[in-house]
């Protein structure tokens, strides 16, 4: 049996078990002194969070010094009231977001694709609307070498082999040197690396970006000035030429001019806006699909009394352990009892959405809002998890965004009480159809898991 | 775009003082909130969700605190309004450890106040404590808490298991606890 030491520390790690917790809570209320020793163990352990945590930010934000969370330009004040609002509205947002204008360039080069030849190392992922130059024949599935690919306008998702995935919008001039060695000549780029394909690096006329496992964009303009923002995780610019380096962590943006100076630059994310869905895997929408930013975190701050809201999960991930979902089979399910539930073998890789149904009618019982849609992705779904047990038990397995599946009213009503909650799976298994309602504080929450594998996106259309 | 809050700052004024005065007494009572809540709830997210609530309710409630309160005042109100929250948070989760973390949390709360006056020699006796701490433990101990990973994460990170980095962990801990006690004797024993 464990000593009431170990069990602390187990219990501050999160991996005490119920009987260890409850033994250790009946031996706090045994002794005042108990309780103080478990409150010195709490202070050692928030402490150690505080330091760590603390000198990990340093590291990272201590050379730049780039537009703060916190930072705002502001009227200076007149009522209490207004400033917690504000306060609480940074604190909920945790970014300022400004308007930045991106003049994107718009020229009419002579598009060629240069064939150098090799071995390939790239996968066409996705094209919407791409159109290229007079010699290119490119297609979804080709596998590529080292080139130039010169994107007259449209859109082209990349995968290459270590799992890094780009997206471009046209009109795009990108060079693919070797395997995580790149260049952007001009256009708009975003690109993650998921963990363990460290070291991706992209240059462009003013800098040399090296990615550290993140999601990151950057943007272009005419003269070549780079701006380079993180979406998640953290990347090293460099400018060129000067040797001078900066690490950009989330949140963040910077400018590299061509006097080879880094600037702090306003995050904005609204440049990307057309590349996300592409690049998350998103085929199509119709109806009320809306695809959110990245931006809040917290997806209970992202609401509509119209909108279906598409969040990506984090990063292609490969199951560690099987997973339960309660639909795998196409079909059109309003009753809890007809659904089609199944596990998700351990060592599918895969990619986690969720689709939110939140309207902004907290605590007002007596407002009911319905609304349709459909989603089409560029894989096939394996599966679908619209009940509140697997949501819950599956929050965990999938980083990122927090939309309350610990509580039971987020969910499909498809037991008890039914509010018409309909849910179809295609027979391609690609798109899925919700109709859904969401009465008082209920909202609809569903945990789409899309196959992953590259496999699956050759054998898609 | 956080379409709402985005609008919301385009029409607020601010009161800088205010700010000013909330953000010195919420800096220097941060920690002690984040150890009481950490205390119990012992998802590193889930506990900073539950301080970013705390946070938030302090702001709204702001005008219930007395602005001329000192800092221990400001602690004191603050881990009142965490207990509320850590409750909430139990209660949402519908977990089983509701009733008994509820049953004690006062006296943790009672607790956390009275080893108040230790917080400061607590913390820097762990930074000196902290640089002498080199190798598998310190990245181990970075992972954990600098970056907030679970155990089975950094296991795979670093080619371990998951015990493996539960021991390392767990000694590490003891090393730090040791290192910082023996400290502050060796300092009560020279003053």
């Amino acid at each position: 049996m464990k000593c009431i030491e170990d069990i602390i520390v187990a219990h501050l790690n999160d991996e005490a078990s119920a009987d260890e917790v409850r033994r250790l809570f009946e031996w706090i209320r045994e002794e005042p002194e108990n309780a103080r020793e478990f409150a010195r163990c709490s202070l050692l352990h928030a402490q150690l969070r505080g330091q760590l945590s603390g000198e990990k930010r340093a590291r990272e934000s201590g050379e730049i010094p780039v537009v703060r969370r916190s930072s705002t330009s502001v009227e200076a004040g007149t009522s209490r009231r207004n400033w917690k609002s504000a306060t609480l509205a940074l604190a909920a947002c945790a970014l300022f977001v400004v308007g930045l204008s991106l003049w994107l360039h718009d020229g009419d080069e002579p598009i060629t694709q240069q064939l150098i030849g090799g071995k390939s190392f790239v996968t066409i992922e996705q094209m919407v609307d791409a159109e290229w130059g007079s010699n290119a024949n490119l297609n979804k599935g080709d596998r590529l070498a080292a080139q130039t690919l010169r994107l007259r306008r449209g859109i082209l998702r990349l995968l290459f082999d270590d799992g890094v995935e780009v997206t471009l919008q046209g009109p795009a001039h990108y060079e693919l040197v070797a395997p995580g060695d790149t260049k952007l000549m001009s256009g708009l780029l975003a690109a993650t690396v998921p963990p363990g394909a460290k070291g991706f690096r992209v240059e462009t006329p003013t800098a040399e970006v090296v990615v550290l496992g993140t999601a990151f964009g950057i943007a272009l303009d005419d003269q070549g000035v780079a701006n380079v923002s993180v979406f998640d995780g953290e990347v090293e610019v460099s400018s060129m030429g000067n040797g001078i380096t900066k690490l950009l962590k989330e949140g963040e943006a910077v400018r590299v001019t061509n006097n080879k100076e880094i600037e702090p630059a306003r995050f904005d994310t609204s440049a990307y806006e057309k590349l996300w869905p592409i690049s998350s895997g998103i085929e199509r929408s119709t109806g009320a699909f809306r695809f959110s930013p990245p931006w809040p975190r917290r997806l209970r701050f992202v609401r509509s009394d119209d909108d279906i809201f598409v969040v990506p999960e984090g990063y292609v991930t490969t199951l560690v352990e099987p997973l339960r979902v309660n639909i795998t089979s196409p079909g059109k399910y309003v009753r809890a009892e007809n659904l089609t539930p199944s596990e998700i073998p351990a060592g599918r890789p895969v990619r986690s959405f969720i689709l939110h149904f939140h309207p902004n009618h907290d605590g007002d019982r007596q407002r009911f809002e319905r609304t349709t849609g459909s989603i089409t992705f560029d894989r096939p779904v394996l599966g679908l998890i619209v009940l509140h047990k697997e949501l819950a038990a599956s929050a965990e397995r999938f980083p990122g965004r927090k939309a309350g599946e610990f509580l039971e009213h987020r969910q499909l009503e498809l037991t008890g009480n039914r509010v018409g909650d309909v849910i179809t799976l295609s027979d391609n298994r690609r798109t899925v159809s919700l109709d859904v309602a969401a009465p008082g504080r209920f909202s609809d929450l569903v945990r789409v898991i899309v196959n992953a594998s590259v496999e699956a996106l050759a054998n898609s259309d | 775009m956080c379409t709402a809050l985005v609008w919301h700052f385009q029409e607020f004024t601010v009161d800088h003082a205010l700010v000013t005065r909330f953000a010195t007494l919420w800096t220097q009572a941060q920690t002690s909130v984040f150890a009481v809540i950490s205390a119990t709830v012992t998802n590193f997210a889930d506990a900073e969700d539950v301080l970013q609530r705390v946070s938030s309710i302090t702001v709204s409630k702001f005008d219930d605190f007395d602005i001329d309160g000192d800092a221990n005042a400001f602690v004191a109100w603050a881990i009142a309004i965490a207990r509320f929250e850590i409750l909430r948070h139990f209660r949402d989760r519908a977990t089983d450890r509701h009733e008994y973390i509820a049953e004690s949390l006062e006296q943790i709360a009672r607790a956390f106040e009275e080893i108040a006056p230790e917080y400061e020699d607590r913390r820097e006796a762990l930074a000196q404590c902290l640089q002498q701490l080199k190798g598998r433990s310190r990245d181990v101990l970075e992972k954990r808490y600098g970056e907030g990973l679970k155990t089975g994460v950094i296991a795979k990170q670093l080619g371990l298991t998951a015990g493996n980095v539960s021991v390392i962990l767990n000694r590490t801990y003891r090393k730090l606890r040791e290192c910082v006690d023996g400290r502050l004797a060796a300092e009560a024993g020279t003053s």
